[in-house]
């Protein structure tokens, strides 16, 4: 067995002799140099792309990052100021320079509502006898919340205008019997406080003893515009002992709601109507300013009416 | 000097930090064996050559995922097989049979003569010559394990490591291949 063992190595040695005698082929050199430059070769790309990733792959991705970024919010910025909103006109905060034109203004409001709603009481309350005074409370509410609208544009120009529409439309209407507009109790946009106000006065009020009446009617009616008191009576005189009109008078309402230019002969009748009743200093007062507005037309004739 | 001691795991190794010089080492010391391997299971010399090249082109660029586990040889020639068998595949799918089934179908129990190295130069050649073309006869799978054998000292572990087949399956090849290789030199 031990001789079998050695004699195969020996035999394995001697075939591997034989082998290696026999086995002189060697490569070209040729292709020697092609594989060893493309070692180096590859060596070198991968040794160029390990360096790119290690040391500058992260620095460039974080300069393109940083453009894009930069970018984006130039961009986000353009976006903004094309889609900016006008800024809103700043509230005015009361102050000692401002407290005055406030409470005015505050007081003004308050005695408009106040109107509102004791008309709405009287139109409810009068009986026939009263009912000229409910008309001419109710298209005093028409032209004062179109005053409340106009206030809010033209808060200091337009007043004149409004009150001399008004010594204008009412003796008109008064002559030519236009019927008078009632607020329909029904209405969508009273407020609580007004519908009940009209429950307790629709079922007791009546009853109650005048003094009572006056005190519930008083604080209603207190506290009239600061510019308002003259022109609430100028139109209350206008309208007192006036009949009731009965034809409709839309046009000239809507006139006057439009608050359009007010006629030369229009004027001219208002002041032609105040000298009528006597009222001498407004009926001067308005022919002034006529004058004024209309310096080219003769008006002597009425002046010297006026004593 | 320092780079012929150094062993072919470290000069591998080298060659993935940048060197090239370990590269040229590595490659100087295998170019010809590698080379006679495929000369030796290709008959024509220009496939052989494209065969080698490609098997260097493979370690070069499969340097970065070489980590020294076994030794350089067996994964050198365990890419020149699977190259090999490669080629078989898609150029010679009969010889591929043969590689993968090759059965010892001779009997060489007879073979009881001791061999002998010839004491002249001459005859040293002619048995040598006789040597290759008995190899060149042998079946694929028995070729492969003679030459890995004879030219690289592998053992039938690294055989079967490198062909991919079981200890016994390698050692069987190598054991029909001596025999037969050495009834050649006898005749």
């Amino acid at each position: 067995m031990a001789n079998d063992t050695q004699s195969n190595s020996n035999d394995d040695d001697v075939l591997a002799q034989l082998y290696k005698a026999g086995a002189t082929d060697i490569p070209p050199v040729s292709l020697d140099n092609e594989i060893l430059d493309y070692a180096t070769s590859a060596k070198k790309s991968s040794h160029v792309g390990s360096h790119f990733g290690g040391g500058w792959k992260v620095p460039l991705s974080m300069a393109a990052c940083l453009v894009l970024v930069f970018g984006i919010l130039v961009q986000v910025d353009q976006s903004s100021q094309l889609l900016e909103v006008p800024p809103i006109p700043e509230l005015v905060i009361p102050n000692e320079s401002n407290n005055l034109k406030l409470d005015q203004q505050t007081t003004v409001m308050d005695s408009i509502e106040a109107e509102e709603d004791s008309s709405a009481i009287d139109g409810r309350l009068m009986d026939d006898s009263f009912v000229d005074d409910t008309a001419a409370g109710s298209q005093e509410i028409t032209i004062q919340s179109k005053e409340k609208a106009l206030k809010k544009v033209q808060p200091e120009m337009t007043r004149e205008r409004i009150q001399l529409e008004k010594q204008i439309i009412e003796p008109s209407k008064a002559e030519k019997n236009i019927p008078i507009e009632t607020k329909q109790p029904t209405e969508p946009n009273r407020n609580a406080a007004s519908k009940h106000r009209e429950v307790e006065s629709s079922e007791g009020f009546a009853n109650k003893p005048e003094s009572i009446q006056k005190q519930t009617q008083e604080p209603l009616r207190a506290e009239p515009a600061l510019g308002e008191t003259m022109q609430r009576s100028v139109t209350e005189d206008l309208m007192q002992n006036q009949p009731t009109p009965d034809s409709p008078a839309d046009n000239e309402v809507k006139s006057a709601q439009e608050y359009a230019p007010i006629p030369v002969e229009d004027w001219l009748l208002m002041i032609e109507k105040l000298i009528a009743r006597k009222d001498y200093a407004e009926a001067a007062r308005q022919l002034q300013k006529f004058k004024q507005a209309h310096p080219k037309i003769n008006v002597e004739d009425l002046d010297a009416k006026i004593p | 000097m320092e780079r012929l001691h150094d062993s072919d795991e470290n000069l591998m190794l080298q060659y993935q930090q940048g060197e090239q010089a370990a590269f040229e080492t590595l490659y100087r010391r295998y170019k010809n064996v590698l080379y006679r391997y495929f000369l030796k299971h290709c008959s024509d010399r220009q496939q052989s050559e494209e065969l080698y090249q490609e098997v260097w082109i493979k370690l070069i660029n499969s340097t970065k995922r070489y980590q020294p586990k076994a030794k350089f040889k067996t994964y050198l020639f365990t890419i020149a097989h699977n190259t090999l068998i490669d080629f078989y595949r898609k150029a010679k799918p009969k010889q591929t049979i043969e590689f993968e089934d090759a059965e010892i179908t001779e009997d060489l129990s007879n073979l009881s003569t001791s061999l002998a190295l010839p004491e002249d130069e001459f005859t040293l050649k002619q048995k040598s010559k006789h040597l290759m073309q008995a190899l060149q006869n042998l079946p694929a799978d028995q070729k492969e394990a003679a030459m890995l054998h004879f030219e690289q000292d592998m053992s039938v572990q690294e055989i079967a490591e490198v062909t991919q087949v079981k200890p016994e399956t390698a050692k069987s090849r190598l054991r029909y291949a001596k025999n037969k290789l050495k009834a050649a030199i006898l005749d």
